[in-house]
Protein backbone atom coordinates (compact mmCIF):
# COMPACT_ATOMS: atom_id res chain seq x y z
CA UNK A 1 0.00 0.00 0.00
CA UNK A 2 0.99 3.32 -0.84
CA UNK A 3 0.61 6.70 1.28
CA UNK A 4 -1.39 9.17 -0.63
CA UNK A 5 -0.66 12.93 0.62
CA UNK A 6 -3.32 14.99 1.43
CA UNK A 7 -1.76 17.98 2.60
CA UNK A 8 0.85 19.58 5.81
CA UNK A 9 0.07 21.19 8.76
CA UNK A 10 1.06 20.74 12.53
CA UNK A 11 0.98 17.23 14.37
CA UNK A 12 -1.16 19.76 16.87
CA UNK A 13 -3.54 20.83 15.19
CA UNK A 14 -4.63 17.69 13.68
CA UNK A 15 -4.50 15.26 16.51
CA UNK A 16 -7.95 15.35 17.56
CA UNK A 17 -9.32 15.98 13.75
CA UNK A 18 -12.38 13.50 13.00
CA UNK A 19 -12.01 12.43 9.45
CA UNK A 20 -14.26 12.28 6.47
CA UNK A 21 -13.55 9.05 4.24
CA UNK A 22 -10.64 9.77 1.99
CA UNK A 23 -10.05 8.86 -1.60
CA UNK A 24 -11.35 5.78 -2.60
CA UNK A 25 -12.85 5.53 0.93
CA UNK A 26 -9.72 4.54 2.79
CA UNK A 27 -9.16 5.73 6.21
CA UNK A 28 -7.83 9.00 6.99
CA UNK A 29 -4.47 8.87 9.22
CA UNK A 30 -0.81 10.95 9.89
CA UNK A 31 2.46 10.79 9.50
CA UNK A 32 3.97 12.78 12.54
CA UNK A 33 7.77 13.92 12.40
CA UNK A 34 9.40 17.29 13.87
CA UNK A 35 5.93 18.37 15.00
CA UNK A 36 4.78 18.43 11.48
CA UNK A 37 2.44 15.70 10.07
CA UNK A 38 1.46 15.01 6.70
CA UNK A 39 -2.05 13.73 6.64
CA UNK A 40 -2.48 10.75 4.19
CA UNK A 41 -4.37 7.63 2.98
CA UNK A 42 -2.97 4.51 1.80
CA UNK A 43 -4.39 3.11 -0.91
CA UNK A 44 -2.89 0.83 -4.14
CA UNK A 45 -3.24 3.01 -6.77
CA UNK A 46 -4.70 6.45 -8.07
CA UNK A 47 -7.94 6.13 -9.45
CA UNK A 48 -7.96 7.01 -13.61
CA UNK A 49 -9.26 8.39 -14.48
CA UNK A 50 -9.76 10.82 -12.01
CA UNK A 51 -13.67 11.84 -10.87
CA UNK A 52 -15.28 14.39 -9.29
CA UNK A 53 -15.46 12.56 -6.05
CA UNK A 54 -12.22 11.73 -6.00
CA UNK A 55 -11.37 15.46 -6.38
CA UNK A 56 -13.80 16.09 -3.54
CA UNK A 57 -12.80 13.76 -1.16
CA UNK A 58 -9.03 15.39 -1.85
CA UNK A 59 -10.50 19.02 -0.94
CA UNK A 60 -12.70 17.30 1.90
CA UNK A 61 -9.66 16.30 3.87
CA UNK A 62 -8.09 19.57 3.46
CA UNK A 63 -11.15 21.21 4.44
CA UNK A 64 -11.30 19.36 7.77
CA UNK A 65 -7.48 20.15 8.15
CA UNK A 66 -7.85 24.02 7.55
CA UNK A 67 -10.75 23.45 10.35
CA UNK A 68 -7.71 22.63 12.48
CA UNK A 69 -6.19 25.61 12.19
CA UNK A 70 -3.58 25.67 9.37
CA UNK A 71 -3.44 23.67 6.22
CA UNK A 72 -0.66 23.48 3.66
CA UNK A 73 -2.78 21.58 0.87
CA UNK A 74 -0.81 19.41 -1.98
CA UNK A 75 -2.14 18.73 -5.68
CA UNK A 76 -4.07 15.99 -5.94
CA UNK A 77 -1.93 13.24 -6.90
CA UNK A 78 1.36 12.71 -4.47
CA UNK A 79 1.60 9.50 -3.47
CA UNK A 80 4.98 8.20 -1.86
CA UNK A 81 6.08 4.61 -0.85
CA UNK A 82 6.50 4.37 2.50
CA UNK A 83 5.84 5.72 6.09
CA UNK A 84 9.65 6.64 5.99
CA UNK A 85 9.71 8.31 2.72
CA UNK A 86 6.46 10.64 4.17
CA UNK A 87 9.24 10.80 7.19
CA UNK A 88 11.70 12.16 4.73
CA UNK A 89 9.39 14.62 3.06
CA UNK A 90 9.01 16.55 6.31
CA UNK A 91 12.69 16.24 7.01
CA UNK A 92 14.31 17.72 4.00
CA UNK A 93 11.90 20.34 2.98
CA UNK A 94 11.29 21.50 6.91
CA UNK A 95 12.12 24.81 6.63
CA UNK A 96 10.17 25.49 3.62
CA UNK A 97 6.61 23.30 5.27
CA UNK A 98 7.89 25.86 8.75
CA UNK A 99 7.55 28.95 6.73
CA UNK A 100 4.63 28.04 4.69
CA UNK A 101 2.75 27.15 7.72
CA UNK A 102 3.58 30.81 8.78
CA UNK A 103 2.53 32.04 6.01
CA UNK A 104 -0.77 30.52 6.21
CA UNK A 105 -1.43 30.07 9.40
CA UNK A 106 -5.09 31.18 10.10
CA UNK A 107 -6.08 32.04 6.34
CA UNK A 108 -8.64 31.03 4.16
CA UNK A 109 -7.96 31.75 0.27
CA UNK A 110 -10.83 34.13 -1.53
CA UNK A 111 -11.24 33.20 -5.16
CA UNK A 112 -12.79 35.72 -7.51
CA UNK A 113 -13.21 35.12 -11.95
CA UNK A 114 -14.01 37.16 -13.92
CA UNK A 115 -14.68 37.72 -17.54
CA UNK A 116 -13.91 41.48 -19.20
CA UNK A 117 -16.07 43.04 -22.06
CA UNK A 118 -15.40 41.99 -25.46
CA UNK A 119 -15.32 45.53 -26.16
CA UNK A 120 -11.60 45.70 -24.32
CA UNK A 121 -10.14 43.31 -27.27
CA UNK A 122 -12.47 45.01 -29.65
CA UNK A 123 -11.10 48.69 -29.06
CA UNK A 124 -7.79 48.15 -30.08
CA UNK A 125 -7.99 46.26 -33.50
CA UNK A 126 -11.11 48.47 -34.60
CA UNK A 127 -8.56 51.05 -35.07
CA UNK A 128 -6.23 49.27 -36.67
CA UNK A 129 -6.43 50.67 -40.75
CA UNK A 130 -6.12 48.02 -43.25
CA UNK A 131 -3.21 48.19 -45.00
CA UNK A 132 -2.21 46.46 -48.19
CA UNK A 133 -0.21 43.27 -48.67
CA UNK A 134 -1.54 40.13 -46.68
CA UNK A 135 1.76 39.64 -44.81
CA UNK A 136 2.14 43.30 -43.80
CA UNK A 137 -1.80 43.09 -42.52
CA UNK A 138 -1.04 40.06 -40.70
CA UNK A 139 2.03 40.98 -38.59
CA UNK A 140 -0.11 44.48 -37.92
CA UNK A 141 -3.04 42.53 -36.41
CA UNK A 142 -1.31 40.26 -34.66
CA UNK A 143 1.19 43.59 -33.13
CA UNK A 144 -2.68 44.76 -32.65
CA UNK A 145 -3.28 41.58 -30.76
CA UNK A 146 -0.46 41.22 -28.45
CA UNK A 147 -1.11 45.23 -27.34
CA UNK A 148 -4.59 44.12 -26.60
CA UNK A 149 -3.82 41.40 -24.55
CA UNK A 150 -1.02 44.10 -22.81
CA UNK A 151 -3.89 46.08 -21.82
CA UNK A 152 -6.10 43.26 -20.64
CA UNK A 153 -3.47 41.97 -18.43
CA UNK A 154 -2.70 45.50 -17.33
CA UNK A 155 -6.14 46.41 -16.74
CA UNK A 156 -6.76 42.64 -14.47
CA UNK A 157 -3.56 43.92 -12.71
CA UNK A 158 -5.23 47.35 -11.87
CA UNK A 159 -8.43 45.71 -10.63
CA UNK A 160 -6.77 43.04 -8.45
CA UNK A 161 -4.71 45.93 -6.73
CA UNK A 162 -8.31 48.09 -5.90
CA UNK A 163 -9.68 44.64 -4.54
CA UNK A 164 -6.33 44.81 -2.14
CA UNK A 165 -6.43 47.97 -1.26
CA UNK A 166 -10.52 48.00 -0.24
CA UNK A 167 -9.45 45.13 1.77
CA UNK A 168 -6.09 46.63 3.10
CA UNK A 169 -4.03 43.62 2.32
CA UNK A 170 -0.35 42.88 1.97
CA UNK A 171 1.09 42.85 -1.77
CA UNK A 172 1.80 39.00 -1.17
CA UNK A 173 -1.50 38.02 -0.46
CA UNK A 174 -2.45 38.53 -3.81
CA UNK A 175 -2.56 36.59 -6.73
CA UNK A 176 -4.00 37.78 -10.41
CA UNK A 177 -4.20 35.08 -13.07
CA UNK A 178 -5.10 36.66 -16.67
CA UNK A 179 -5.49 34.71 -19.77
CA UNK A 180 -6.97 36.97 -22.69
CA UNK A 181 -10.47 38.40 -21.09
CA UNK A 182 -10.58 35.54 -18.01
CA UNK A 183 -9.18 37.03 -14.90
CA UNK A 184 -8.49 34.91 -11.80
CA UNK A 185 -7.79 36.75 -8.97
CA UNK A 186 -6.95 34.84 -5.41
CA UNK A 187 -6.91 36.45 -2.03
CA UNK A 188 -5.41 35.23 0.95
CA UNK A 189 -7.59 36.65 3.88
CA UNK A 190 -7.51 36.07 7.65
CA UNK A 191 -10.42 33.49 8.67
CA UNK A 192 -12.41 35.33 10.83
CA UNK A 193 -13.05 38.44 8.42
CA UNK A 194 -13.56 35.80 5.27
CA UNK A 195 -17.32 35.89 5.59
CA UNK A 196 -16.67 39.85 5.73
CA UNK A 197 -14.54 39.83 3.18
CA UNK A 198 -17.02 37.73 1.26
CA UNK A 199 -19.86 40.14 1.53
CA UNK A 200 -17.64 42.97 0.72
CA UNK A 201 -16.30 41.97 -2.59
CA UNK A 202 -19.65 40.48 -3.65
CA UNK A 203 -20.94 43.81 -3.62
CA UNK A 204 -17.35 45.75 -5.26
CA UNK A 205 -17.53 43.31 -8.15
CA UNK A 206 -21.28 45.15 -9.19
CA UNK A 207 -19.27 48.20 -10.01
CA UNK A 208 -16.52 46.13 -11.93
CA UNK A 209 -17.09 45.81 -16.11
CA UNK A 210 -17.96 42.43 -17.29
CA UNK A 211 -18.88 39.55 -15.22
CA UNK A 212 -17.31 38.44 -11.95
CA UNK A 213 -18.23 36.00 -9.26
CA UNK A 214 -16.70 35.47 -6.23
CA UNK A 215 -15.66 32.13 -4.30
CA UNK A 216 -16.28 30.54 -1.08
CA UNK A 217 -13.41 30.61 0.82
CA UNK A 218 -11.07 27.47 0.20
CA UNK A 219 -7.89 26.21 1.74
CA UNK A 220 -5.03 28.27 0.36
CA UNK A 221 -4.29 26.31 -2.33
CA UNK A 222 -2.59 29.04 -4.59
CA UNK A 223 -0.30 30.51 -1.78
CA UNK A 224 1.94 27.93 -0.78
CA UNK A 225 3.89 27.54 -4.10
CA UNK A 226 6.89 24.24 -4.53
CA UNK A 227 9.46 22.91 -2.10
CA UNK A 228 12.64 23.15 -2.67
CA UNK A 229 14.73 20.39 -1.86
CA UNK A 230 17.22 16.63 -1.88
CA UNK A 231 17.29 13.84 -0.81
CA UNK A 232 15.66 10.61 -2.63
CA UNK A 233 12.32 9.79 -1.71
CA UNK A 234 10.90 6.64 -3.64
CA UNK A 235 7.63 7.25 -5.52
CA UNK A 236 4.18 4.46 -5.34
CA UNK A 237 6.33 0.76 -5.81
CA UNK A 238 6.67 -0.76 -9.41
CA UNK A 239 4.47 -3.65 -8.06
CA UNK A 240 1.67 -1.41 -8.03
CA UNK A 241 1.12 -0.22 -11.85
CA UNK A 242 -1.25 2.87 -12.63
CA UNK A 243 -4.89 1.41 -13.51
CA UNK A 244 -5.41 1.33 -16.58
CA UNK A 245 -7.29 4.87 -18.12
CA UNK A 246 -11.13 4.56 -18.12
CA UNK B 1 -23.99 39.30 -12.67
CA UNK B 2 -27.52 38.08 -13.50
CA UNK B 3 -26.74 36.11 -16.04
CA UNK B 4 -23.74 34.36 -14.07
CA UNK B 5 -26.41 33.81 -11.16
CA UNK B 6 -28.31 31.88 -13.37
CA UNK B 7 -25.40 29.36 -14.15
CA UNK B 8 -26.01 25.93 -12.57
CA UNK B 9 -24.36 26.72 -8.70
CA UNK B 10 -22.78 23.19 -8.72
CA UNK B 11 -21.28 23.45 -12.16
CA UNK B 12 -19.38 26.71 -11.17
CA UNK B 13 -18.21 24.50 -7.58
CA UNK B 14 -17.05 22.02 -9.92
CA UNK B 15 -15.31 23.98 -11.81
CA UNK B 16 -13.51 25.67 -8.54
CA UNK B 17 -12.97 22.40 -7.56
CA UNK B 18 -10.59 21.44 -10.46
CA UNK B 19 -8.91 24.96 -10.42
CA UNK B 20 -7.93 24.94 -6.74
CA UNK B 21 -7.17 20.76 -6.53
CA UNK B 22 -5.93 19.66 -10.00
CA UNK B 23 -4.07 23.21 -10.61
CA UNK B 24 -2.93 24.55 -7.53
CA UNK B 25 -1.54 23.32 -4.01
CA UNK B 26 1.95 21.87 -3.31
CA UNK B 27 3.38 19.92 -5.88
CA UNK B 28 6.64 18.32 -5.33
CA UNK B 29 9.63 18.47 -7.80
CA UNK B 30 13.11 17.44 -8.03
CA UNK B 31 14.75 14.15 -9.06
CA UNK B 32 13.83 12.31 -5.77
CA UNK B 33 10.11 12.02 -6.84
CA UNK B 34 10.25 11.32 -10.40
CA UNK B 35 12.19 7.64 -10.67
CA UNK B 36 10.01 5.03 -11.37
CA UNK B 37 12.22 2.30 -13.48
CA UNK B 38 14.18 4.67 -15.24
CA UNK B 39 10.67 7.08 -16.13
CA UNK B 40 9.61 10.26 -15.06
CA UNK B 41 6.95 9.71 -12.40
CA UNK B 42 6.15 13.28 -12.60
CA UNK B 43 5.65 12.84 -16.39
CA UNK B 44 3.88 10.06 -15.30
CA UNK B 45 1.63 11.53 -12.98
CA UNK B 46 0.85 14.42 -14.74
CA UNK B 47 -0.11 12.22 -18.31
CA UNK B 48 -2.58 10.79 -15.31
CA UNK B 49 -4.07 13.82 -14.31
CA UNK B 50 -4.18 15.54 -17.58
CA UNK B 51 -5.69 12.69 -19.35
CA UNK B 52 -8.39 12.65 -16.08
CA UNK B 53 -8.85 16.74 -17.09
CA UNK B 54 -9.32 15.73 -20.66
CA UNK B 55 -11.95 13.62 -19.53
CA UNK B 56 -13.67 15.69 -17.60
CA UNK B 57 -13.26 19.02 -20.16
CA UNK B 58 -14.87 16.03 -22.40
CA UNK B 59 -17.93 15.05 -19.64
CA UNK B 60 -18.89 18.60 -18.11
CA UNK B 61 -16.80 21.62 -19.84
CA UNK B 62 -18.30 21.50 -23.26
CA UNK B 63 -21.64 22.14 -21.49
CA UNK B 64 -20.17 24.94 -18.88
CA UNK B 65 -18.15 26.29 -21.67
CA UNK B 66 -21.46 26.74 -23.66
CA UNK B 67 -23.93 28.10 -20.94
CA UNK B 68 -21.01 30.82 -20.05
CA UNK B 69 -20.65 31.67 -23.59
CA UNK B 70 -24.34 32.40 -23.78
CA UNK B 71 -25.04 33.82 -21.03
CA UNK B 72 -21.43 36.48 -21.30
Amino acid sequence: MNFYIYSLSEAIAVAASVWPAGLLDAPVETVEHAGLSLIVSRIERLPTPVRWVDLQAHDAVNRTVLDGGVCVPLRYGTMLATRQDCVELIEQRIDYWRETIERVRGHVEISIKGLLPAQAEATVTERVPVVAGPGAAYLQRRRADLEAQERLVERSKHLAEEIRHELGLPSDAVIVDSRGRLIDVALLIRREFSSEGVARLRTRIETLPGRWRVGAPWPPYSFVGAPTGSGQLRPATEEHKWGEPG
Amino acid sequence: MKELDELDQVDLSLLDLVDHVLNKGVVLTGEATISLAGVDLIYLGLNVVLASVSTIERVVGERIKGDFERKV
